[in-house]
């Protein structure tokens, strides 16, 4: 094993420290680990020993930023240097409907930008950057309460994300200097904790109502396999929705009591809501509450019945019916098929969302006795833990992606290449003819989305393939292929089917950072100035390539079997290269030694592999396999 | 053109034992899942993405029994494109495109009237008879009859297609009741 002063860790089969999940939501994030005895906990994060860490960054003067509550209390006095409720813009355009809600953020736009930017005073930021605030702050706080090094997560999203805010999200933990494990859902986050707490089988469906997003899905638990049938949502329905239908008629009566309009005023704004939320809270054990609105010049106090709140709030809970429809159509199930209900995110508290999902599912009563705001966190520390921990064999996630892919083709119609509800990873390929003479290039517009015309569905990215040999018309024929992987995001690659020459292809994010951002993100962030970049880069590929010797090194003891003549030689000569790179500082030549050492082994793993399908498939008692 | 049934392990044929199917489907998930690998070098882990994609594509092909009819004929060379496509439409039993026009005009009606009620009607009987052509294009394949097989997914294709409209109606009515 090579000597490194620069790691901690020792234990390859853990190289990024402890393993954590982390519940980045709308209104509080969490973050929770699994314990030496398989225990699941959420950890405190607040001084007082709260979990919940509100999803609120503040930007001081000199750009350093505070997370959490104290952040939440500089809302009232610095509206527009304050961010709340970021997950809302992650992956958005300028242009989203989202921007023009009733909000107190002061919106930074720029000719042809294709993200959301907040001017915070002392700077421009996206919501990847505030994103990544808060990813740093759990990280910060579960290494102090641990007293472990953290480094690798898995991060939560609602399942109902598309391909452009799951990058995002994946792009923030990069930026929080995370490795990220995993993306999962949710729901399924939160049937994980159920379920294997349970031992439960049957039919399930996952009802998360949280501060900004709705989801719905449906699960099929088969002995520790997690199978999502069906999943649908609303990415922009929330709690928050709630708080702003009340802020604004608060709003509306304040301003007619004072004579002048208060919508425009981002204190006035920020108050209102805050007061709404309370009333909410309040509302959910009372039946009348006093929403206090504490303007500036003023303390305002409106009485509000729950009747009244409930009337306001009627029709957005009515629409999460359409979503819970759609899921139960698209996995084919009747209501009366379901064994049982899970009810997930804070706004799931409220007795007219409870008495609804009742009626929904045919009067079950859902579960609920998992603290609705901490299940999602523990599900995804149980499955970090599965991942970068304990492997578990009696745990599986088959999910399934969301909204349906597809490319643009004539006339603005979309062509969908992959449909909502497929399991995931999985992978559509589209063959693309040239149409003129001497063509050698072709632009692909990339699509999610389930109406039929291109203006009605999400555009995440247009790319050029270039280097088509010239050819006659219709003679030039590329392959490109869509991978979504178990993240639920999208890779594709293209190939000229006539010369077999792989294609360039370079996608350019619709509503995302390229890569070459995120890096001078990377650089730039305060947490890596500290630290030499290539120092760190150096440690990072050293962990990689010991991960790949342990791993490599556990193949070679039980099947060296299945070498075949002069393979050992081969591969003792890559590893031996990769030892005498892994001594020097300079991460290219360790990684091109590993690339090297898994192009030599590659042979022997496939062996491996298909010699396990064959057994799985021959009935034979499916062995270990790693 | 890798051989769907080999990949999922299960007898070759149109009749398919679905609870095989998802019995092998999840066997072959828990031993090639990239969350299987994790622990593993950057090939394992690719290789086990690209077995696990490879097992889920075949599957899917293998669950639905049109998919799975178009990809049994293709394998005997009888192309019949996408659904709706010239390919498919020229397999239709002769007499069919009248009943075709005649299902469609109900539908126009019922869309028009915005009838939920009898829209609901109309797509419990074109499923009885999506099951028939089920029933009869096994049928075929047991006689290794493929041209019949052939006209009888061109049937169920329409049928199906007709099904996709009315649950888009049934839809979207309902997103207007609780929009």
């Amino acid at each position: 094993m090579a000597e490194s002063g620069l790691l901690q860790i020792r234990d390859p089969s853990r190289p990024y420290g402890k393993p954590v999940g982390i519940d980045l939501g709308t209104t509080n994030s969490l973050v929770a680990h699994v314990d030496g005895e398989g225990r699941t906990h959420t950890i405190p994060v607040e001084a007082d020993g709260s979990k919940l860490l509100p999803s609120v960054v503040h930007y001081l003067e000199d750009g350093s930023t505070e997370v959490g509550r104290s952040a939440k209390a500089k809302l009232s006095t610095h509206p527009h240097e304050t961010i709340s409720s970021v997950k809302r813009f992650v992956g958005k355009g300028p242009d989203d409907p989202e921007t023009r809600k009733l909000g107190h953020y002061r919106f930074h736009t720029q000719e042809g930008d294709a993200i959301v930017r907040f001017d915070v005073g002392s700077k421009v930021v996206s919501p990847v950057e505030v994103s990544a605030e808060i990813l740093k702050a759990l990280r910060r706080k579960a290494e102090a309460a641990l007293d472990m090094k953290v480094g690798a997560a898995v991060i939560t999203v609602p399942a109902y994300f598309d391909d452009a805010q799951r990058q995002a999200t994946k792009d923030a933990g990069r930026l929080a200097g995370l490795e990220v494990l995993r993306l999962i859902n949710e729901p399924t986050a939160a049937a994980v904790a159920y379920g294997l707490d349970r031992r439960a089988r049957g039919t399930f469906a996952v009802y998360d109502l949280g501060g900004g997003t709705f989801d719905v899905s449906i699960l099929q638990l088969v002995e520790g396999v997690f199978e999502v049938k069906s999943t649908s949502g609303d990415s922009a329905l929330g709690g928050d929705d709630f708080d702003r239908a009340l802020a604004g008629v608060l709003l509306d009566q304040i301003s007619a009591a004072l004579g002048r309009d208060l919508a425009a005023d981002p204190f006035a704004v920020q108050a209102a809501m805050a007061a709404a939320r309370a009333a909410k809270h309040e509302l959910t054990e009372r039946d009348v509450a006093d929403a206090v609105v504490r303007l500036p010049e003023r303390t305002v106090e409106v009485e509000v019945t729950r009747a009244q709140f409930e009337s306001l709030i009627a029709s957005l809970v009515q629409r999460t019916a359409v979503a819970c429809r759609r899921a139960l159509k698209d996995a084919d199930l009747e209501a009366s098929q379901i064994d049982g209900v899970v009810l997930v995110g804070g706004s799931t508290r409220l007795p007219l969302v409870r008495r609804f999902v009742a009626e929904i599912f045919g009067g079950k009563e859902p579960l609920g006795d998992i603290d609705p705001d901490q299940v999602v966190a523990m599900g995804a520390a149980i499955q970090a833990d599965a991942l970068a921990g304990t492997p578990r064999e009696d745990l599986l996630l088959l999910d399934v992606i969301p909204l349906s892919l597809g490319v643009e083709t004539m006339g603005g119609v979309v062509e969908k290449l992959i449909h909502r509800n497929s399991t995931i990873p999985t992978s559509a390929a589209q063959i693309f003819t040239t149409y003129a003479d001497g063509q050698t290039g072709m632009d692909i517009h990339v699509l999610q989305g389930e109406r039929e015309l291109v203006q009605d569905c999400r555009s995440l990215a247009r790319f050029r393939l270039e280097g088509i040999p010239p050819m006659a018309a219709n003679s030039g024929r590329v392959q490109v292929t869509f991978a979504v992987d178990a993240d639920g995001i999208l890779e594709v690659s293209a190939k000229e089917l006539t010369t077999g020459v792989e294609q360039k292809v370079v996608v350019q994010p619709s509503h995302g950072l390229t890569d070459e951002q995120i890096e001078d993100m990377l650089i730039a962030s305060l947490e890596y100035a500290e630290e030499d970049v290539s120092v760190r880069l150096v440690a990072e590929a050293r962990v990689e390539a010991e991960r790949v010797l342990h791993d490599l090194h556990k193949a070679l003891a039980v099947d060296a079997a299945l070498l075949q003549p002069g393979e050992r030689e081969a591969i003792q000569a890559a590893e031996d290269a990769l030892r005498r790179t892994m001594t020097g500082a300079d991460h290219d030549r360790i990684n091109v030694a590993i690339s090297d050492l898994d192009h030599a082994s590659a042979g022997f793993a496939r062996r491996r592999m298909e010699r396990a399908i064959q057994g799985a498939l021959a009935g034979h008692s499916i062995q270990e396999f790693e | 053109m890798r051989d769907i049934f080999e990949i999922l392990g299960i007898p070759r044929g149109f009749r398919v034992d679905l609870r095989l199917l998802e019995e092998r489907h999840r066997e072959l998930t828990r031993l090639l899942h990239p969350d299987r690998h994790a622990a593993g070098g950057a090939a394992a882990r690719r290789m086990a993405l690209e077995k696990t994609i490879e097992v889920n594509d075949a599957w899917r092909t293998l669950k639905d029994p049109s998919r799975r009819a178009g990809w049994m004929l293709k394998e005997r060379g009888i192309d019949l494109g996408e659904t709706g496509s010239h390919a498919s439409s020229q397999y239709l039993p002769p007499g069919f495109l009248v009943e075709v026009m005649e299902r469609r005009e109900a539908f126009d009606e019922v869309r028009a009237a915005k009838d939920v009620a009898k829209a609901e009607a109309l797509a419990r009987d074109v499923k009885a008879e999506r099951e028939e052509t089920l029933e009869a294009l096994a049928q075929a394949f047991d006689r290794d009859d493929f041209e019949e097989a052939a006209r009888r997914l061109a049937v169920l294709r329409y049928q199906e297609r007709l099904l996709g409209e009315v649950r888009a109606f049934e839809d979207a009515m309902f997103e207007e009741n609780h929009g």
